[in-house]
């Protein structure tokens, strides 16, 4: 039995390895007992943008925060290039969906945070902040406070220092979710031009939403969570060249299959 | 068993002393500041001298309190208002203030549909004025609780020259049994007091529960307007912060735009604006010609070459002032350390602090002056065998401390408990050290709270020091004395009957601690307001 | 009326614009139809579509919006390109223009410049923090300005 475990686990790990990032087999519950999910499967590939979508309630960010470390499973395993997460890392960075900056601190003490984590030296350290900040679009910010920005900026100050901290992954808790449209989609349009540059050391990214449409424009490939407790009840893989025209056919082909996932068949008791 | 009805009822009358008088300070605090915001002038004077009194210790209004009470109206009347009076200046300020602030904050809608539907005074206050101040109310009820308990050992008994004054309560009842050497009812005295301490507090926690579950108002929703920036003005901020300096100050600086009254107003309606903004330049008026008429009167009554006197001591006065700033603030830097541990350990381990944070309460509750003398007992011969010489200066110092540890204690805790729950998935996300994470986010991200702290445990932390610099007999045949302290002096000088020297020494203390607390305190504050504010960091976009 | 930078027109607002108007409508449609399509209010769509006009990114007339052939290279370019592109339009409308004649200033001098052009934008009670924000979203951003301690100057 015992033996059979670790096989399990070495296959497991030998599996996931091939992934930047794997969650096996995720059960949890909340602390009061209610079950959110069961046997929950997702894998991010090499630079795959994976979204995460489910009607509300269904545990999106819990589920986010059990990829990232912060919460921990009751069962299943989270891997990053197949070595097994336990604890919140600086190679994963949660994206949270209001705005964090620190108003004490200017934008280059913002982004610096995420350096003397690592050891680097003061130098190095405000060297790469400011080089950071400069990919985001904000030379010229490093010593203005975050109450000084509009909200768009401090997304930016936000991301710089999630940069800084050179990620394997980013997870996005419905980062526009707050936002109107034409200010998200100039936001969304800014952002993934900078995860997708090369100067980036990100290799995937995960994204959770309720937005389906905004899923449909950025992701490669689309989980669909559903029942209680949840599980993967349908993955979609969109194959359209970017940028996607949310009016086009094959677009609105992939939201009906998504809807199709959301809204099962009815089974007829008899 | 009489005698242990006698303490029952001796503890019952010191507690219903401090809660009639917390009601006593609801109940008018209620009046004036509806005069407050409706007047301007008024306004201004009340709120000067609510900031004044409460950045002086109460413990200087002692010889004045004299004076007055005991010396003029005399009898047991006098004295028991002289101690009423002190444990009064005790709980009021911050009860009145967090009325205030309430009224000032009541949503302009709130009062539009008051307006509209032309509500009296009785019904505006009874609907929506007072059931908006509960939670301000609760949550200031703590410290005014304890602050009350704390005096009653003073104010309860206390000598001037050959005179012995005393009330009935646990102070008085425990000082008797204290010199008839009862032991054994006194820890009984101590566990009764602590029994009612415990169901008072049990009392309050579920009052103020109760209230801000009941009566706290959610703004959070509709202000958030898209994409702007808005400073969240939510529940949690509004209740559990309700001594939180920014709201204290917003309550000053937010001038509220109220609709000026059209035209269509009836005549009536115009005059009930008048009188009511008269009546309240008159009550502000009366409040400032009484404290200068007393002062003058007092003035008056002190002979030419006692003033010399008196001037020519004042050097002297001040030596002995500064020496006891060095002890507030060895104080201070001690409760600072011991709270930020102990504090953040408690604020992130849910378990510890569902029994400890009660605990705290209770005994910042339970007045360190009844318990004291037992531990200087029972610990005298040890410390006094390592510490020598300096035994009484670490006893008055200890004292200090257990005295006002408390408050900058419970800031702090607050302070942790109101930051953003994702600036600690960030510092988890960054994995940040202990130190790291206390340097660049959670002491910045309390800055307010830490402030208001530290002013509230100077300022009691000098009554420590009042009681603690000179306690004769704490033990029987010992005493409890410094070489040199302002508090000293004060105590002295009444204990022999020489009030016009006491009232001098006090009457500078309360000057330059009033000065000093308000530019400092006015200085942080403005600086935790411009860039301190922890739920300024988390935009809702 | 001087041609300004609304207080509430944000960078991420002019992309969003430019990327809707380019890629959704080829570049030219009706204003409602836009509401509808972002299903934003006029609250939050008229602040960037009169800013866009004045910086010349679109031409909004009649209840049309078409997008210019500034617009169309500003969505092509790289962000180096797109911050000439905003620093160049900028100083042809205020505050900016005032900002460039003063070369260097602060907040208050640029108030009262602005007043005396008759540009009554930031005399709102929140108008101080408005230009601000503006000064630093527009300003500072594409490399026009920079700040520091004393204020704002022009580079």
């Amino acid at each position: 039995m015992d033996e059979d475990l670790i096989k399990d686990n070495a296959m497991q790990r030998a599996r996931a390895a091939q992934y930047v990032l794997s969650a096996v087999g995720i059960d949890f519950s909340y602390e009061n007992g209610y079950k959110v999910f069961e046997d929950v499967n997702i894998d991010v590939g090499q630079n795959e943008f994976v979204a995460i979508v489910g009607p509300s309630g269904i545990g999106k960010s819990t589920l986010l925060r059990i990829l990232g470390g912060f919460l921990k499973p009751d069962k299943g395993a989270v891997y990053l290039f197949g070595k097994q997460i336990k604890r919140p890392t600086p190679d994963i960075i949660l994206i949270h969906q209001s705005i964090v900056t620190f108003p004490w601190l200017t934008a280059l003490e913002n982004v610096m945070l995420s350096l003397k984590v690592r050891n680097v030296s003061d130098e190095e350290a405000e060297k790469a902040a400011r080089n950071a900040l400069e990919t985001v679009g904000l030379q010229g910010f490093e010593d203005l406070y975050p109450k000084e920005m509009s909200g768009g900026m401090r997304q930016r100050v936000a991301i710089a220092r999630a940069l800084a901290a050179s990620p394997l992954v980013f997870l996005m808790d419905e980062p526009f979710a707050h936002l109107d449209e034409l200010t998200a989609e100039g936001l969304r349009q800014d952002i993934y031009n900078i995860l997708f540059s090369p100067d980036t050391p990100l290799k995937g990214v995960v994204l959770v939403s309720h937005n389906l449409t905004e899923v449909v424009e950025l992701a490669d490939e689309i989980y669909v969570l559903n029942n209680v407790p949840a599980t993967v009840v349908g993955k979609v893989h969109v194959d359209l060249p970017r940028p996607r025209n949310p009016r086009s056919e094959e677009f609105n082909q992939i939201l009906d299959a998504l809807y199709n996932y959301l809204t099962p068949p009815k089974v007829r008791k008899i | 068993m009489n005698e242990i009805l006698l303490i029952t009822l001796a503890a019952l009358a010191t507690a219903g002393r401090v809660l009639g008088l917390i009601l006593i300070s609801i109940v008018t605090g209620w009046f004036l500041a509806y005069a407050a915001i409706k007047g301007k002038i008024f306004e201004n004077i009340y709120i000067s001298i609510i900031e004044v009194f409460e950045s002086v210790p109460v413990i200087s209004f002692f010889p004045i309190v004299l004076i007055i009470f005991v010396t003029r109206i005399g009898g047991p009347l006098g004295v028991e208002m002289a101690a009423d009076f002190l444990v009064f200046t005790a709980v009021v300020w911050n009860i009145w203030m967090g009325e205030y602030q309430a009224f000032k904050t009541v949503p302009r809608e709130m009062l539009e549909v008051a307006e509209n539907y032309q509500m009296s005074f009785f019904t505006k206050m009874r609907r929506i004025f007072i059931p908006f101040s509960y939670p301000r109310i609760a949550a200031n009820l703590f410290p005014s609780v304890s602050d009350g308990f704390f005096y009653i050992t003073v104010s309860e008994v206390f000598s001037v020259g050959v005179h012995t004054y005393q009330t009935f309560g646990i102070g008085t009842v425990l000082d008797s049994l204290a010199a008839s050497d009862k032991t054994g009812l006194i820890y009984m005295a101590l566990l009764i007091l602590a029994f009612v301490i415990i169901i008072i507090i049990l009392g309050l926690r579920e009052f103020s529960r109760y209230a801000v579950s009941r009566y706290t108002v959610d703004t959070d929703a509709p202000i958030i307007r898209r994409g702007r920036l808005n400073v969240k003005q939510t529940t949690r901020l509004l209740s559990v912060v309700a001594r939180n300096p920014l709201s204290r100050l917003a309550g000053y600086y937010r001038s509220r735009v109220m609709s000026r009254p059209p035209e269509v107003f009836e005549k009536r309606e115009m005059r009930r604006e008048k009188i009511s903004r008269y009546s309240s330049i008159a009550i502000g008026f009366t409040i400032l010609g009484l404290i200068i008429y007393s002062s003058t009167d007092l003035i008056i009554s002190v002979s030419h070459n006692e003033w010399n006197h008196l001037f020519s001591i004042t050097p002297k006065i001040l030596l002995y002032l500064l020496y006891d700033y060095a002890r507030v603030g060895v104080i201070l830097a001690l409760s600072f350390v011991i709270a930020i541990f102990l504090g953040y350990y408690l604020a992130m381990h849910s378990r510890a602090e569902g029994i400890g944070v009660p605990i705290i309460q209770t005994l910042s509750a339970y007045p360190p002056p009844i318990y004291f003398p037992f531990i200087f007992g029972a610990s005298f011969t040890a410390i006094h065998s390592v510490l020598g010489p300096f035994t009484d200066e670490f006893y008055v110092l200890a004292l200090g401390f257990v005295s006002t540890f408390y408050y900058i204690f419970y800031s702090f805790w607050m302070g942790v408990k109101a930051l953003p729950s994702e600036y600690f998935e960030v510092m988890k996300n960054l994995n940040m050290g202990y130190f790291r994470r206390m340097r660049s986010i959670i002491l910045p991200g309390t800055f307010p709270y830490l402030i208001s702290g530290i002013s509230s445990t100077i300022n009691s932390a000098w009554g420590g020091l009042m009681i603690g610099e000179y306690w004769p007999d704490i033990i029987p045949g010992r005493n409890l004395s410094v070489h040199y302290g302002l508090m000293k002096f004060i105590d002295i000088e009444t204990n022999v009957g020489n009030i016009a020297m006491a009232a001098w020494g006090s009457f500078l203390f309360g000057i330059v601690v009033a000065i000093y607390s308000i530019i400092f305190t006015r200085r942080m504050m403005d600086l935790a307001r411009k860039r301190y504010v922890a739920e300024e960091g988390v935009f809702a976009a | 009326m001087t041609e300004v930078v609304d207080p509430n027109a944000r960078i991420a607002d002019l992309v969003g614009l430019l990327y809707v108007m380019n890629n959704i409508f080829d570049g030219k449609t009706d204003l409602y139809r836009l509401e509808k399509e972002m299903e934003v209010d006029i609250d939050d769509l008229m602040p960037i579509v009169y800013t866009a006009s004045n910086l010349g990114f679109v031409s909004a007339e009649s209840g049309d919006i078409i997008i210019t052939e500034k617009g169309r290279e500003y969505v092509k370019s790289g962000i180096k390109r797109r911050k000439e592109i905003i620093r160049e339009s900028l100083k042809n409308i205020e505050p900016f223009r005032t900002a460039v004649r003063l070369g260097h200033f602060d907040l208050d001098q640029l108030l009262e410049s602005l007043n005396q052009e008759g540009v009554q934008t930031f005399n709102s009670p929140s108008g101080n923090h408005d230009l601000e924000v503006i000064l630093i979203e527009w300003g500072v951003y594409s490399g026009l300005l920079r700040k520091d301690d004393e204020g704002f100057s022009v580079n």
